[in-house]
């Protein structure tokens, strides 16, 4: 029963990941990422990874797709502009595409590069001991991988401040109204009667 | 396996009609309390204390005819609205009502439930993009940009609850309050995710998605008939959805708030019940008393009072969890 809805469920993900493509309107196109992402978080939950279909959830469809949505349907780009982009963007798109295929197939065709020499805890283990998810993977994440853990955490701290400092200008926006000044402005100074 | 699913179906309708109902008289509750601070009477003719109002307001919603915009976008028109009201109901699957009492009771139910809530922000965007209207487009943007600014609030708050309760499950979060409800050590917390609720529901003081002075109606401008009505009953569903959500995570859920045998002997769904009530109570109180939020307040009170103040409550959260484990 589970395996035919693993298959049903991929199936799905690998078709609306093609729509992504394929589809003309950029606006489906991110309708059908989302869609993805849902299916991807339901495949999760039937390996019994609740946590990270959770996760997948909050962060991906919850948080970053609705800003990726937010931004196509702001810019309101033409369905000729895409197409007229693809030629010129397919070479660089199959290099990528070989590499991460070609990562893919490294990892899952050898079977030492996954876990640390000098670990102390496997996550097999943690997860035969009968612990749910989520605690496992916190036991897992903050200790033998937790350096790891705290880099990308500093990636992300990075790339976020390095987006601020792209957008901020200096120049005051004389509309916004700072609360505290608005809240010292003296009735008798604003108010005339003549 | 048929019985199974037949028995699921059954449970899941037990839940969803008295909901549906719930949100019906909801809607008579907000009318009848935004009256008596007004000085008015509120719905008083429709049956007794006009008692039957709700329903010849949804017969006349159902009744009228329901109009497609010329350029729309059908299918995500008509896809918006239903998806709206079913993430309204599909968070109940995991509210525990009383003890046990609960549909699926899963071991990552608070994640769950703000799974749910974040997603509420796709009906009214894509319905803003889909009717292909300048007010409604304005009102979608808005929306999704307060609903994200204050989910980052909102989850901030429950770590801090998940510190202390050290579970992700709805029902030992509850069990974990028996001693205190967690309304006394978080009580800051309880404030700023009552506020942050307010702001995740479009509600008033910080309906500015659907400003009337404004953007006329917002996202659901062009809508009619029942689809504004999905629309509108989702807004209800989601209300009493994030006042279940604080009941459970400040309020101790449906214990009674006494160890005393008279609270003991009432069942705890009416503890329940009463303490969501008294919540939504809270909802219209605030939407009668105060003025709409101009945006780039709302803005600012998102991100620079709520984010830096729940950030700092999970810190002093830890270390007094961890020292007190010491």
């Amino acid at each position: 029963m589970t395996l035919y809805f693993f298959y049903f469920f991929t199936f799905i993900v690998i078709l609306s990941s093609f729509l992504v493509i394929f589809v003309s309107n950029p606006v489906h196109s991110v309708l059908f990422l989302i869609f993805t992402f849902f299916n991807a978080a339901i495949i999760f939950l039937i390996f019994k990874a609740e946590f990270l279909a959770m996760t997948l959830l909050i962060v991906y469809v919850g948080a970053v797709a609705v800003l990726f949505l937010f931004v196509v349907m702001m810019l309101n780009i033409s369905e000729s502009v895409i197409k007229e982009g693809f030629l010129r963007y397919f070479p660089f798109g199959l290099l990528l595409i070989s590499i991460f295929l070609i990562e893919l197939f490294m990892i899952f065709n050898s079977d030492k590069v996954i876990f640390p020499e000098n670990g102390f805890l496997k996550i097999n283990e943690i997860m035969n001991l009968g612990m749910d998810n989520t605690k496992s993977l916190g036991l897992f994440l903050y200790t033998d991988y937790f350096i790891i853990f705290q880099i990308s955490g500093f990636l992300l701290l990075l790339a976020m401040i390095g987006a601020i400092v792209l957008a901020h200008s200096d120049i005051k926006n004389p509309k916004s109204i700072s609360p505290i000044n608005q809240k010292n402005v003296d009735k008798k100074t604003i108010i005339k009667l003549n | 396996m048929f019985f199974e699913i037949l028995i699921i179906v059954f449970k899941i309708l037990l839940i969803v009609i008295p909901l549906l109902l719930f949100i019906a008289y909801l809607t008579y509750f907000e009318r009848k309390v935004i009256g008596a601070i007004q000085l008015r009477k509120g719905p008083n003719v429709v049956g007794p204390f006009g008692l039957f109002q709700p329903i010849a307001d949804g017969i006349k919603l159902l009744t009228k005819e329901t109009i497609f915009p010329d350029n729309s976008n059908k299918f995500i028109f008509i896809l918006s609205p239903i998806l709206t009201f079913t993430l309204a109901l599909i968070g109940w699957a995991v509210i525990p009502i009383d003890y046990k009492l609960v549909l699926a009771d899963i071991n990552v139910g608070v994640m769950y439930i703000f799974a749910i809530s974040s997603l509420g922000v796709y009906g009214i965007i894509m319905a803003g993009w889909a009717s292909n209207s300048r007010y409604a487009f304005l009102g979608a943007l808005r929306s999704a940009a307060q609903m994200i600014s204050y989910e980052v609030s909102i989850g901030l708050i429950i770590i801090s609850v998940l510190i202390t309760s050290g579970s992700l499950n709805l029902t030992e979060i509850v069990m974990k309050q028996q001693n205190m409800w967690y309304l006394i050590p978080h009580f800051p917390m309880f404030v700023i995710f009552f506020i942050s609720t307010l702001a995740e529901t479009n509600r008033a003081p910080f309906d500015l998605p659907e400003a009337e002075s404004e953007l006329v109606a917002g996202y659901n401008v062009e809508y009619s008939s029942m689809s504004f009505g999905l629309f509108f009953l989702g807004e209800y569903g989601n209300m009493i959805l994030m006042s279940s959500m604080s009941t459970i995570l400040f309020l101790g859920g449906w214990l009674p708030p006494a160890d005393i045998n008279f609270f003991q002997n009432i069942p705890g769904f009416i503890w329940f019940l009463l303490k969501v009530t008294f919540l939504l109570f809270l909802f219209l109180w605030v939407r009668a008393t105060l003025p709409r939020y101009r945006y780039d307040q709302l803005m600012r009170l998102g991100w620079k009072v709520f984010l830096p103040l729940s950030l700092a409550w999970i810190i002093i959260t830890s270390s007094v969890v961890i020292y007190l484990q010491n």
